[in-house]
C-alpha cells in the first residue's frame, strides 16, 4: 500500500496518454504533436506549431503552460493492443489518463468495443473517440460509455488533440488527488472515532472486571486470615463475579462484526440481534445518562438483505447520535423532560421498517437539508465526526435500504425512518 | 464509644457498591452509604455528614469534576474524596482546585485493593 503523498506523487506524474487507431499515418501523427513533449523542448514545439499552419500563435498562451508538461504517449493499432497496454500500464501504476480511439479499425474490434474494455479495466480513464464517419450515433456511443467521452472528428489539428489532452489529463489528475485526499480524511476521521470508542470500551470492561478482581482479592485475604468462611457469601459472590465475565464476553461479541468490515460473507442479517448488539455496547451509557430505551420489536421478522457488520455500524452510529443529542438537550431541559430513545422495527411488505426516535433537540432547520452529507454535524470540533449519518446513509443505500428523517412534534426530538430490503435466497 | 465514621460510595455501578461492602464487611467502626448518582451523592453529603466520599469519575447528572465544584457550595470542604476511574487513559479532566483536594484517586479495576482500603481507612481517620 502505497502512502498518501506516495500516491499524490503518482497522480501528479501522471500524464501517460494512449491513442489506438488501425491506419499507421494517424499514429504517427500522434506522436508527432507529443513528441516534442517527452524531449522538453520548445523550439520543436514551436516549429511544429508553425508547420501546423501557425496555430501556436493564434493561442499565445499555450507555451509557457506547456513547458511543465511531459506528455508520455503509447500508440496500438489495435483494439485487443490496446487493452493490453491498459492494462501492463495499470500493473506498473501508471494508467492512461486519456484514451483516443480510432471509431473503425477493422478486421479488429471497433472503437467502442475498444473503449468499452479500457473503461471496464479502468473506470477513471477518459475516453475521446476519433472518427471520420457517423458509424454510431453519437448517443449510443454516449449511452454506452456514459461519462467521460468527447468526440473528435477527423481531420483533427494539432491544438484540438493538445487541448483535449491538456484538459482531460488536468481533470483526470484533480479528480483523483481529489478522492486520495477525500479518502484520507474519511480514514483520519474515523480513527478518531475508533479511538474514542475504544476508551468507551475500556470502561465498560474495566466495570467488571473491577468486581471480579478485587471480590477474589478480597477472598483470598479471607482464606489468608482465617479458617472459618462464610460459603453462602461466597457462592453469591460468585455467581455475580460469572454475571460479570458474561457481561465482559457480552461486550466483546458485540465488537466482533467490527472485525472485518466489508469482508463479511453473509449476505443477510437479522435486525433483531443487531439492535440488541448495538445495545449492549451502549447499555453503560445509557444507564448513566438514565435515557430510558423503549424496545418495540416485531418478532420473528425475516432476515434482511445486508450483512451483520454492515448492519451493527447503522445500529451503533444511530444510537451514539442519539445518545449525544440527549446529552445536549439535557443542559437546556426543563426538571419534568426524560431522555427517551425508542426503537420500533416492523415488516412492511417486501421490506423491513426501522423508526429510532429520541426526544433531544433534533436537528436544526439550517442542516436539514444536508443531514445526510458527510461531516455536517452540530457537535462541538473534536465531539462529533459528523459522518455517522451520511456513513447510515451510504450503507443503506449500497444495500437498497433508504433513510428518512421525519419532521417532528413537541415530544419526538429526531425521528429516523430506515427501510430495509428483505433477504431472498435468490437475490 | 464514638460514632461510626461514613463513608459514601457515589458509583452508578452497583457491582461497584458490593465490592466495598465485602470490603468493609468486618469493619465494625464504619459505616457505608450508597448513591448511583451525583444528585443522590450530594442530598445524602447534605444530610449523612460522611467523613469520606469514594466518587466514580465518570457519571452522568453530574461528572466527578462538577460534584467536587459543587460540593464547596455545601461547605463541605473537610470531607475527604477519594476518585475512581474506570479510564483507560489518564483522562481526569479535573480543575486544578478541585485536583487539589482530591484526597487520592485509583483506578478501576483495582489491582492493589489492600491499599485502597488503607487510604479510605487513612482518610476516614480510622488508623
Amino acid at each position: 500500500m502505497l502512502s498518501i503523498t506516495q500516491q499524490l506523487d503518482l497522480i501528479a506524474e501522471n500524464q501517460n496518454l494512449l491513442a489506438v487507431d488501425d491506419d499507421p499515418a494517424i499514429l504517427s501523427y500522434f506522436r508527432e504533436v507529443f513528441a516534442p513533449f517527452a524531449h522538453g523542448s520548445h523550439e520543436q514545439i514551436s516549429e511544429l506549431m508553425d508547420l501546423m499552419g501557425g496555430q501556436g500563435e493564434s493561442h499565445p498562451g499555450v507555451l509557457p503552460e506547456v513547458a511543465q508538461e511531459a506528455f508520455s504517449l503509447t500508440t496500438a493499432s489495435g483494439g485487443m493492443e490496446a487493452v493490453e497496454l491498459a492494462r501492463e500500464a495499470l500493473e506498473r501504476q501508471q494508467p492512461y489518463t486519456v484514451a483516443f480511439v480510432d471509431m473503425r479499425m477493422p478486421p479488429g474490434i471497433n472503437g467502442l468495443e475498444t473503449a468499452q474494455r479500457l473503461r471496464e479495466l479502468d473506470p477513471r480513464i477518459f475516453i475521446v473517440i476519433v472518427t471520420a464517419y457517423s458509424d454510431h450515433e453519437i448517443e449510443e456511443i454516449q449511452g454506452r460509455l456514459k461519462r467521460d467521452v468527447l468526440f473528435l472528428n477527423k481531420p483533427m489539428s494539432v491544438d484540438e488533440i493538445l487541448q483535449t489532452a491538456r484538459t482531460l489529463n488536468r481533470g483526470w489528475q484533480e479528480r483523483e488527488k481529489n478522492k486520495v485526499m477525500s479518502m484520507q480524511m474519511v480514514e483520519n476521521e474515523k480513527m478518531v472515532a475508533l479511538g474514542n470508542m475504544a476508551i468507551r470500551i475500556a470502561h465498560e470492561i474495566n466495570q467488571p472486571l473491577a468486581y471480579i478482581n478485587g471480590i477474589l482479592q478480597l477472598q483470598k485475604m479471607e482464606i489468608d486470615d482465617q479458617g472459618k468462611l462464610d460459603l453462602e457469601k461466597i457462592q453469591e459472590e460468585i455467581e455475580l463475579g460469572l454475571e460479570q465475565t458474561v457481561r465482559i464476553k457480552d461486550i466483546i461479541d458485540s465488537l466482533r462484526v467490527f472485525a472485518h468490515p466489508g469482508r463479511s460473507k453473509d449476505r443477510f442479517s437479522d435486525l433483531a440481534t443487531a439492535v440488541k448488539n448495538a445495545h449492549c455496547l451502549c447499555q453503560g451509557q445509557l444507564v448513566r445518562q438514565h435515557i430510558k430505551l423503549s424496545l418495540s420489536l416485531q418478532p420473528d421478522l425475516p432476515p434482511v438483505a445486508m450483512g451483520p457488520s454492515q448492519l451493527q455500524q447503522i445500529l451503533t452510529n444511530l444510537f451514539n447520535n442519539a445518545i449525544d443529542a440527549l446529552e445536549e438537550k439535557r443542559a437546556s431541559a426543563t426538571q419534568s423532560w426524560k431522555p427517551l430513545i425508542a426503537v420500533t422495527t416492523r415488516q412492511e411488505g417486501d421490506r423491513v421498517e426501522l423508526v429510532f426516535e429520541d426526544n433531544g433537540p433534533g436537528v436544526p432547520d439550517a442542516i436539514l437539508s444536508r443531514v445526510f452529507e458527510p461531516f455536517v454535524t452540530t457537535k462541538e470540533p473534536g465531539k462529533g465526526t459528523g459522518l455517522g449519518l451520511s456513513e447510515i446513509h451510504g450503507l443503506l443505500v449500497e444495500y437498497g435500504g433508504s433513510i428518512d428523517y421525519q419532521p417532528v412534534s413537541e415530544e419526538i426530538g429526531a425521528r429516523f425512518l430506515i427501510h430495509i430490503p428483505i433477504y431472498r435466497e435468490s437475490t | 464509644m464514638s460514632e461510626k465514621s461514613k463513608i459514601l460510595i457515589v458509583d452508578d455501578e452497583t457491582v461497584i457498591h458490593k465490592l466495598f461492602q465485602k470490603m468493609f464487611s468486618g469493619s465494625e467502626q464504619y459505616e457505608l452509604l450508597f448513591a448511583t448518582n451525583g444528585e443522590d451523592g450530594l442530598s445524602q453529603l447534605e444530610q449523612e455528614q460522611p467523613a469520606v466520599v469514594v466518587l466514580d469519575y465518570r457519571m452522568l447528572g453530574a461528572t466527578g469534576d462538577e460534584f467536587m465544584t459543587r460540593l464547596s457550595d455545601y461547605q463541605h470542604d473537610q470531607v475527604k474524596i477519594i476518585m475512581i476511574s474506570g479510564h483507560a487513559v489518564p483522562e481526569m479532566d479535573l480543575s486544578e482546585r478541585n485536583q487539589r483536594k482530591l484526597f487520592a484517586y485509583f483506578e478501576k479495576p483495582f489491582f492493589e485493593i489492600t491499599k485502597l482500603k488503607q487510604t479510605i481507612e487513612e482518610a476516614a481517620g480510622g488508623r
